[in-house]
């Protein structure tokens, strides 16, 4: 899986989703901004939990920690939202808390094991050390498209 | 070429294309004209001429020529020097079709095969009012002329390529020149050409494919008249002025001044969208023009006479609708003439005018835009209709013995009701119908259609005004704000407090609302998007109390603030029992449900956004809005939630049935029946012949005998039977402290049914609805004072409780091979009879009336007994009686009456008829007694 790490030198926003931290180039963030209200809808996708309006566009809120089947944890409060564009639309990450932006060099990036967390690795690209803990690379693709498994 | 000579290449489409949108028109208003209008021809002159000079500056030759030779023909039809005929309009229209077709394919225009034409023109001004082919047809016979003139014009594009000429300069007037053939291109180009426009003369209504060709190229730019243009600057203009004026107030803090600055912004607001929406409005005349010719053609090719009359042709739409409605209406117009309107000798032995009438008219309805395509043709046979479903498996029998003719017809909109190659197979109407109401609904049209066999059809399509700002409803549901297009609101409805328990009432689980003797079923929004999984009991008015727990588990509420708590308390406040309750009554095509809400806002134009890719499988959605707060609404497609809700359409006609079965003013027999209360709300009907009596006791009588209740009764032991488990969900109430017992016979024993509470006793004289609420223990429905009443299957609820007790009393069936003919009309009563002497072992025969029994009588004369009703239509029971009587081969043949009235008067008319004896319908003891007993094979002599 080589070829999924990062070959080149990376900004990176460092974000919480339950236990996990998870980090998204920044080339990759449109946006970050505190939840608004959420308005929420009924979809086929249990993970989707509303949507919102940006400016006057309509964007769907995905919930991470939902879409990871993560354990709820009422002490996290879902406040950010980190909006990413995704194929032709832009989608609202629904995060816990919005942690750091750091510089990393392709050094620092090594593959993903089985689980991360308790999150099943396919949402995951690579993994990268940050001082003294990890963090896991998110997988728009994986997360995102809804004809992936 | 460069930038510049582009720009003018591109305008001088744009201009051609304007001008040839027109011709078409003028050239048919030409034809049906009787002298000579000399401004219609100049105004076609010109356009070719213009035409002619742009084509020659960018040296489309092709183009040039044939413009050119159709102008030398107007030339001398505008000095009077030629008549026209059918024949020369017709080739100027195929002239016109196919400039227009190179004005769309400029580049390509000069390897256009244009020889076809310019010969018949040559023909025409050499003098030939048809070429030799055609003489023997009088171009103005309308019943063949026109069929007869598109196959000359075959032959003649058949010819071999002439030779080449010289090309001609724009001076050259030589009308007799031909065009040159390049050398460069491949020979077989141009002959494709020419089986492509041989084609296009063959089915002029494949004409449409070019103007949607042109319509689509069009499509990104559009002309705003200068005005209009103005218009928007002053506008904007205002806008800046006023925002400067809101800036100034909000940074003073005054509000003397803010006030009137957000007034000003809000009516400039409005006006500039109506102004910037009007850009994007075109007259519908651009789709209804085509029709003319499309008309002219057809009718011609068909040998029908038909009047086309446009009318409303200046109502507006948006562009994308106006481009989206071309094909969908074009289907419906020639669906019309194909297969509507008759042939003239058709029509006339139908005591109709030779003209057939086509009618297009557009008018405002409501906010909205209504397109009908009428004719006065044959209309639609609901028979033929009803066969092809059945025969399709798209609905069954019983299914179509359910709907009314309306909804029969209806059925051509169903996907896969009809398929090409069975064209001819049906009326003929219906083909491709479901793509024209896809078609429509893409662009949030709505078509319903109407028709009398023998009079006409007539299809009227609904149509917002836009698309991109669509007026709506705003409900709130719960917590939650949904937008419902106006489109597909048929109503609203409130329904007080004290009316809530009457006129809602929950059958079989189907919550439905009582509306003018319709029953409209009921959909609550909240069972399906999750909203909460609560819902309000519609009968009891409670409100079952889960709503906590699912509001701990979902994440966003962590969020939720003092106020929102607030708000749902006082929702539920809103749902207690003595609140009145909102409901918007909707339209997805023909079938209509109610969608009950908390509470409903007010009408808003919203904006349409699009959802994201998750929402892809949600057709419940059709887009989102944002409101005045900035908050999100999602917008309901009727239709979607309706498929959601798992409503199938054909339910639809469970509501209309009623009033079928009364408009048909069928004879019904009136039957009294007992109307026992179970529960609060929950009522059912029983037959009162089947009751022997009945008894009121205190709840403190009640023994236990094994796993049965039963009571002390006449010094015997009484069994009792709840509904409670059997039929009903809920516990039979006894809060009064006493009960009733409905005591009934069944074998020798008595069985008592025990009830809350007697209601009424009625005379009954609708029919009985025995499909929508039928299941074990349950005979049938049927509404007594505007409620819904479950008719009880008495000893169907015996048999659930306890099989083998039941079998024990009545005895098990031992098949007998002998045949009863059971004459009923009532489709309730007949099956109801016909199943339980089926199960007593006999074999079953059914007649709907007296007519209908003689002639089964006559085919089966197996037949050993006969079982009839004597309220019937075309022959009733004792006319039947007497017929039967009369013939000799049927001495000794049984006959019993069934009846659900008894009385000495009708008995004695019975039996001087020669009925043998008188039975109760529901009555299953007597009945199965009666035919054990009277029943035996007969002896087949003459």
């Amino acid at each position: 899986m080589s070829e999924d790490l990062f070959l080149e030198d990376t900004e990176i926003i460092v974000f919480r989703v339950g236990d996990i931290t998870i980090g998204l180039p920044i080339t990759e963030v449109r946006e970050i901004f505190k939840s608004p209200t959420i308005t929420p809808v009924h979809t086929a996708y249990s993970y989707v939990n509303g949507v919102i309006n940006l400016r006057g566009s309509i964007v769907t809120i995905v919930d991470l920690s939902k879409r990871m089947s993560l354990p709820v944890n009422q002490k996290m409060k879902a406040v950010h939202i980190v909006l990413v564009e995704f194929g032709e639309e832009l989608i609202g990450l629904l995060v816990d808390g919005i942690e750091d932006s750091v510089f990393a060099s392709s050094d620092d990036f090594f593959p993903v094991p089985a689980t991360v967390n308790g999150a099943d690795s396919n949402y995951f690209r690579a993994l990268f050390r940050r001082d003294e803990d990890l963090v896991a690379m998110l997988d728009l693709e994986n997360t995102l498209d809804t004809e992936a498994a | 070429m460069d930038d510049m000579d582009e720009e003018v290449l591109q305008l001088f489409v744009e201009e051609s294309r304007e001008h040839l949108a027109g011709i078409e028109d003028d050239l048919l208003a030409m034809e049906s004209m009787d002298g000579l209008d000399e401004d219609l021809v100049n105004r076609v002159f010109r356009t070719l001429h213009t035409i002619k000079g742009g084509a020659g500056f960018f040296d489309l030759i092709k183009l040039q020529n044939l413009a050119h030779s159709m102008e030398n023909l107007l030339d001398l039809i505008r000095k009077d020097e030629l008549e026209t005929t059918k024949f020369i309009v017709s080739s100027l229209l195929a002239g016109a079709d196919t400039v227009a077709s190179m004005v769309d394919n400029l580049e390509a225009s000069n390897d256009y095969d244009i020889s076809d034409h310019l010969a018949v023109f040559d023909g025409i001004l050499k003098g030939d009012t048809a070429p030799e082919e055609a003489v023997p047809v009088a171009s103005d016979d309308a019943v063949t002329g026109t069929g007869e003139e598109q196959k000359v014009e075959l032959e003649v594009s058949a010819e071999p390529e002439p030779a080449s000429a010289e090309p001609i300069s724009v001076e050259d007037n030589s009308p007799t020149e031909e065009p040159k053939v390049s050398t460069s291109e491949p020979k077989v180009e141009p002959a494709a050409k020419a089986v492509v426009e041989a084609d296009k003369a063959k089915a002029p209504a494949a004409q449409a494919a070019p103007t949607k060709a042109a319509a689509s190229t069009g499509d990104q730019s559009i002309r705003v008249h200068l005005s209009l243009l103005d218009r928007l600057m002053e506008l904007a203009g205002e806008l800046v002025l006023t925002r400067n004026a809101l800036i100034q107030s909000v940074e003073t803090g005054d509000p003397a001044l803010l006030q009137p600055a957000a007034k000003k912004v809000d009516a400039i607001t409005s006006q500039l969208q109506r102004a910037i929406m009007s850009t994007r409005m075109q007259t519908i005349d651009i789709v209804f023009s085509k029709f003319r010719r499309i008309v002219r053609d057809l009718s011609g090719q068909l040998g029908k006479q038909i009047n086309l009359e446009i009318l409303g042709e200046d109502v507006e739409l948006d562009k994308t609708i106006i481009e989206a409605l071309g094909d969908p209406l074009t289907h419906l117009v020639r669906n019309s003439i194909d297969h509507g309107l008759e042939i003239p000798a058709e029509r006339k032995a139908a005591g109709k005018p030779p003209f057939g009438q086509l009618r297009l008219h557009a008018f405002h309805e409501g906010g909205q835009v209504v397109i009908e395509v009428s004719d006065n043709g044959a209309g639609i046979d609901p028979q033929r209709i009803a066969n092809k479903a059945i025969e399709k498996g798209m609905a069954s029998e019983e299914e179509i013995a359910r709907m009314n003719e309306k909804d029969i017809v209806r059925l051509i909109f169903q996907p896969g009701f009809s398929t090409a190659e069975e064209v001819t197979d049906i009326s003929g109407r219906g083909v491709g119908m479901d793509v024209v109401r896809q078609n429509l609904a893409k662009v949030g049209g709505v078509a319903d259609i109407e028709s009398v066999l023998g009079k006409g059809t007539t299809i009227r399509v609904k149509l917002p005004l836009t698309l991109a700002i669509i007026p709506s409803v705003l409900v709130g549901i719960s917590t939650e704000n949904f937008a419902i297009p106006q489109v597909n609101v048929v109503e609203m409805v409130g329904v007080a407090p004290d009316e809530v328990k009457s006129r809602i009432q929950h059958v079989g689980g189907v919550a439905m609302l009582r509306l003018r003797g319709e029953l409209v079923p009921l959909i609550e929004l909240s069972d399906y998007f999750g909203i909460n999984q609560t819902y309000r009991d519609m009968e009891t008015g409670t409100l079952n109390n889960e709503r906590r727990d699912l509001l701990a588990d979902r994440r966003e509420n962590d969020e939720l603030d003092e106020e929102k708590i607030n708000a749902r308390q006082g929702l539920e406040r809103r749902e207690s029992a003595d609140s009145s309750v909102n409901i918007v009554i909707v339209a997805a095509g023909a079938f209509k449900y109610g969608i009950r809400v908390d509470e409903l806002h007010e009408s808003a134009e919203i904006v349409v956004k699009p959802l994201g890719m998750h929402f892809r499988g949600s057709d419940e959605f059709s887009g989102a809005t944002i409101l005045g707060d900035g908050t999100v609404a999602l917008i309901l497609d009727v239709d979607g939630v309706r498929k959601l809700s798992g409503a199938s359409e054909s339910q639809q006609t469970e509501s209309d049935m009623r009033t079928r079965d009364s408009e048909e003013s069928r004879d019904i027999d009136s039957c009294s029946i007992l109307i026992i209360q179970h529960a609060e709300d929950e009522v059912y009907a029983v037959p009162l012949q089947l009751v022997a009596r009945i008894e009121r006791f205190s709840t403190s009588d009640l023994q236990d005998v094994g796993d049965r209740k039963a009571i002390s009764y006449r010094g015997g032991i009484l069994p009792l039977l709840s509904l409670e488990g059997i039929v009903s969900s809920q516990t039979l109430d006894v809060s009064a402290g006493e009960f009733y017992v409905i005591v009934y016979t069944v074998g020798n024993e008595e069985i008592g049914l025990m009830a809350s509470d007697i209601r009424d006793i009625v005379d009954y004289k609708d029919t009985i609805d025995n499909r929508t609420h039928k299941r074990a223990g349950i005979a049938g429905s049927m509404i007594v004072n505007g409620e819904i009443l479950q008719f009880l299957d008495l000893y169907g609820i015996l048999e659930l409780d306890d099989p083998e007790w039941t079998e024990h009393l009545i005895g098990g069936s031992e098949d007998t091979d002998l045949t009863i003919l059971l004459v009923e009309d009532s489709p309730f009563f007949q099956s109801q009879m016909k199943k339980e002497i089926e199960a007593a072992g006999f074999v079953v025969l059914t007649a709907d009336d007296g007519l209908l029994g003689l002639e089964v009588l006559r085919t089966h004369p197996e037949i050993s007994m006969v079982l009839t009703d004597i309220e019937m239509p075309n022959m009733n029971g004792l006319e039947m009686v007497r017929e039967i009587r009369a013939k000799s081969e049927y001495a000794g043949l049984p006959l019993v009456a069934v009846t659900s009235l008894a009385g000495a008067a009708a008995e004695q008319k019975g039996i001087d008829a020669g009925v043998d004896e008188y039975q109760i319908k529901l009555d299953r003891e007597q009945l199965v007694d009666v035919c054990r007993r009277l029943a035996k094979p007969r002896a087949v002599n003459a």
